[in-house]
């Protein structure tokens, strides 16, 4: 092994190299893909950008995210060079400053910076956006969503228990990247919902829990029984906090809506105006609504809840704005729905990039 | 696989190149120093008293930066801010 260029290495043994990046940390516990110079240089031929360009330091140690080292962490998670522009949108999303990723790679709670794929592209490069989209079996969904958290893990340096905070932290720090589901959906897809122009490709970012099962089945009032009933749980950060949370909705549910004349804005209202706590129920879960804690909340401009903090009578609605709850539609057509709750007012919030393909 | 040439491969990491920054040295007593805290908001009672102890009983300037938000990096202009002070607390390890 000799080290002649800064940012190379030269090894001859293929196996010598997996282990090496188990040894120096540049892995986050998977054996990754190596990144030789020539599929390195391929990635970034095919993306049409300048290697040195800087999308930003990644948080919490700043690493630059030049195009060059997400082209190698591309590489390392499985990409090919078509794949490339998506990760590039997704860590352009979450770098922006809403998403706050700084605060999400390093707090206590478990939330995860989740990809969402939209656009020609989402079909282009075969995403899946059907049956077990949360799950394995997809090489863009899984690589795509392996590259990002590798350039997070390589570039941010977030380190459990050092710099990453988590908790519990879930599976999605792995991978988490899904498509969401136009051809088969009655509304107008997220990233359009979200002002990119129809007929764009793009990319969301929101940082969450896992997907939390919900049965959800019938006409529209039985499913929006079981939706409410599910997206407010007393523990969840969003009733705690505000925030904002998402709704992954199926196409046979969306179908359903949408066939009794619901649109999405009508079912996002419908859970902002009906999933709501007693505050009583959310006093008695956390400190943060007790004074003097919510009092200094207040004083720091956070928590600026538009409802009466000092009536135990007044109803919580789990986010502060109905533009808060995101609805996706996404997975089989079967019965069952999913809440991802978010990580609440502090930050993680939904993020868009548009993905911009060579040439264009 | 084993080949007859090296691999050239890329490092996926960040080098970075500036120099840590020294933690101050010199100060001899708290008494009449200006000294900033960098509030991230989430317990102002106790930030409240860290103050009054600076202040009161250590007879501190005290000046307090409250961060817009808590669990993001505090802007460049607050952190050019108190860093006029002599001293500033950034963080408080548990």
């Amino acid at each position: 092994m000799s080290n002649a260029h800064p940012d190379s290495l030269q090894i001859e043994d293929y196996g010598q190299a997996v282990e090496l990046f188990f040894e120096r940390g540049w892995t986050d516990g998977l054996p990754v893909v190596i990144p030789t110079r020539a599929l390195v240089d391929a990635m970034i031929a095919g993306c049409g950008r300048d290697r040195h360009e800087s999308l930003g330091p990644v948080p919490p140690q700043g690493g630059e995210a030049t195009i060059e080292k997400l082209a190698v962490n591309a590489v390392m998670g499985g990409c090919r060079p078509e794949h490339f522009p998506v990760v590039i949108a997704a860590l352009e999303a979450m770098l922006k400053p809403e998403h706050n990723l700084n605060g999400v790679t390093q707090t206590t709670h478990m939330c995860v910076s989740l990809a969402i794929v939209n656009g020609p592209i989402a079909r282009e490069l075969k995403f899946n956006s059907r049956d077990g989209v949360f799950g394995n079996g997809n090489r863009s969904n899984g690589a795509v969503g392996r590259a990002i958290r590798l350039a997070i893990w390589n570039l941010g340096a977030a380190v459990p228990g050092e710099t990453d905070k988590a908790t519990l932290s879930h599976p999605g720090e792995w991978s988490f990247c899904i498509a969401e589901e136009e051809d088969d959906n009655p509304w107008e897809p997220l990233h359009v919902e979200r002002g990119c122009p129809p007929g764009s490709s793009a990319v969301t970012a929101f940082a969450c829990e896992g997907p939390h099962s919900i049965h959800c089945s019938g006409i529209p009032d039985e499913m929006l029984y079981t939706l409410t009933e599910s997206v407010n749980p007393p523990g969840s950060n969003n009733m705690l906090y505000g925030g904002q949370t998402l709704v992954v909705l199926n196409p046979l549910h969306a179908e359903e809506f949408a066939k009794h004349g619901w649109a999405k804005n009508d079912v996002r209202q419908y859970l902002w105006e009906n999933a709501r706590r007693p505050l009583s129920e959310v006093l008695a879960a956390i400190v943060a609504h007790r004074e003097p804690v919510r009092k200094s909340q207040i004083e720091a401009g956070r928590y600026s809840f538009r409802y009466d903090v000092r009536n135990p009578k007044t109803l919580v609605p789990v986010t502060q704005r109905p533009e808060d709850i995101h609805i996706v539609v996404a997975g089989g057509r079967t019965y069952f729905a999913a809440v991802l709750p978010g990580w609440g007012a502090f930050g993680g919030y939904a993020a868009t990039a548009l993905v911009r393909k060579p040439g264009r | 696989m084993q080949g007859d040439h090296a691999m050239d491969i890329m490092i996926p990491v960040w080098q970075h190149t500036s120099a840590p920054q020294l933690a101050a040295t010199g100060m001899e007593g708290l008494k009449g120093s200006t000294i900033a805290i960098v509030d991230d908001g989430f317990d102002k009672s106790f930030m409240s008293r860290l103050e009054t102890l600076l202040r009161d009983v250590h007879g501190a300037i005290v000046e307090t930066f409250v961060k817009p938000l808590g669990s993001a990096p505090s802007p460049k202009a607050l952190l050019d801010a108190a860093a006029k002070s002599r001293v500033a607390i950034v963080g408080i390890g548990l």
